[in-house]
């Protein structure tokens, strides 16, 4: 014996039986699978290069520092991101003043024998003495070629970031208040994850 | 049309100047940039592609060079 029930009482019925089960199985796997895309995504993204450029200045030559700070406000202008690192003689690039005081008797010298600020850094051929880079820097006036401070500004200004190398500081005794204004602190993992994280790297 | 008068400045400063003035202006406006820099006729076509911005013209006249840039 059976019992007809009607066709729409019948289909309600199993829509009912369809919904219940949809929501008892398959959305807590839709769930999990959802959480599971979105976290291999972001691991992605985290690995994936930025429009970024990242540039190690190792040198404290005037010409190559020139070239890492036009490089950089180049990249600022077609709307790159840009972190600097400045480390050893390419500490000389970001400093503002020298202040012996309470460094130990090598780092005064190192001081002394190492740009005082950015100003006093020579030229890597042809320095003479000195004589080469005021005649370069002269030279760039008449032709209305910004200086080294007008594009380190320039790029700040911008937003670049400017990272200056604890350990370089460390060795050579320098100190933050003898850096320009708007330097950031860190190390080579600061780097690291900004290379890796760049289209370009470079070390100037 | 806005107007960007970068004659007589070097590397990298026409660039930094029409930056700056684009970011003032709205999607699609043209902006006209006179420069005496010959390697900024590379340049501007560089920074377009790479920028978005659109260089509908580049002409030369006696060492001076004009650049018409639409905003993207």
């Amino acid at each position: 014996m059976h019992t007809s029930l009607p066709v729409s009482e019948l289909s309600a019925m199993v829509d009912q039986a369809v919904a219940q089960r949809i929501s008892k199985e398959l959305l807590p796997q839709m769930h999990n699978l959802q959480s599971n895309l979105e976290q291999r995504l972001n691991a992605l993204e985290q690995r994936l290069p930025k429009n970024r450029i990242s540039i190690v200045l190792f040198s404290g030559d005037l010409d190559r520092a020139l070239a890492g700070f036009i490089i950089a406000n180049g990249a600022l202008a077609m709307d790159m991101e840009v972190a600097m690192y400045f480390t050893f003689w390419g500490m000389a690039a970001i400093k503002q003043a020298t202040n012996s005081q309470g460094k130990e008797f090598r780092q005064r010298l190192m001081g002394l024998f190492t740009p005082e600020r950015s100003e006093e850094m020579g030229l890597s051929q042809l320095n003479m003495l000195g004589i080469g880079s005021k005649m370069m820097k002269s030279m760039m006036r008449a032709r209305n070629i910004s200086s080294l401070e007008e594009l380190r500004n320039l790029a700040l200004e911008m937003d670049a970031r400017f990272i200056a190398c604890t350990m370089a500081m460390e060795l050579m005794g320098i100190r933050q208040e003898e850096l320009v204004k708007g330097i950031q602190l860190g190390g080579v993992a600061t780097f690291m994850e900004s290379a890796l994280n760049s289209r370009l790297t470079l070390f100037i | 049309m806005q107007q960007l008068d970068a004659r007589k400045l070097q590397c990298p400063m026409p660039i930094l100047h029409t930056k700056k003035a684009l970011t003032t202006m709205e999607s699609g406006e043209k902006l006209q940039i006179l420069s005496s820099d010959p390697g900024s006729a590379n340049d501007m076509e560089s920074f377009c592609r790479k920028s978005g911005h659109v260089l509908e013209e580049a002409t030369e006249s006696q060492g001076e060079f004009r650049f018409i840039i639409r905003k993207g």
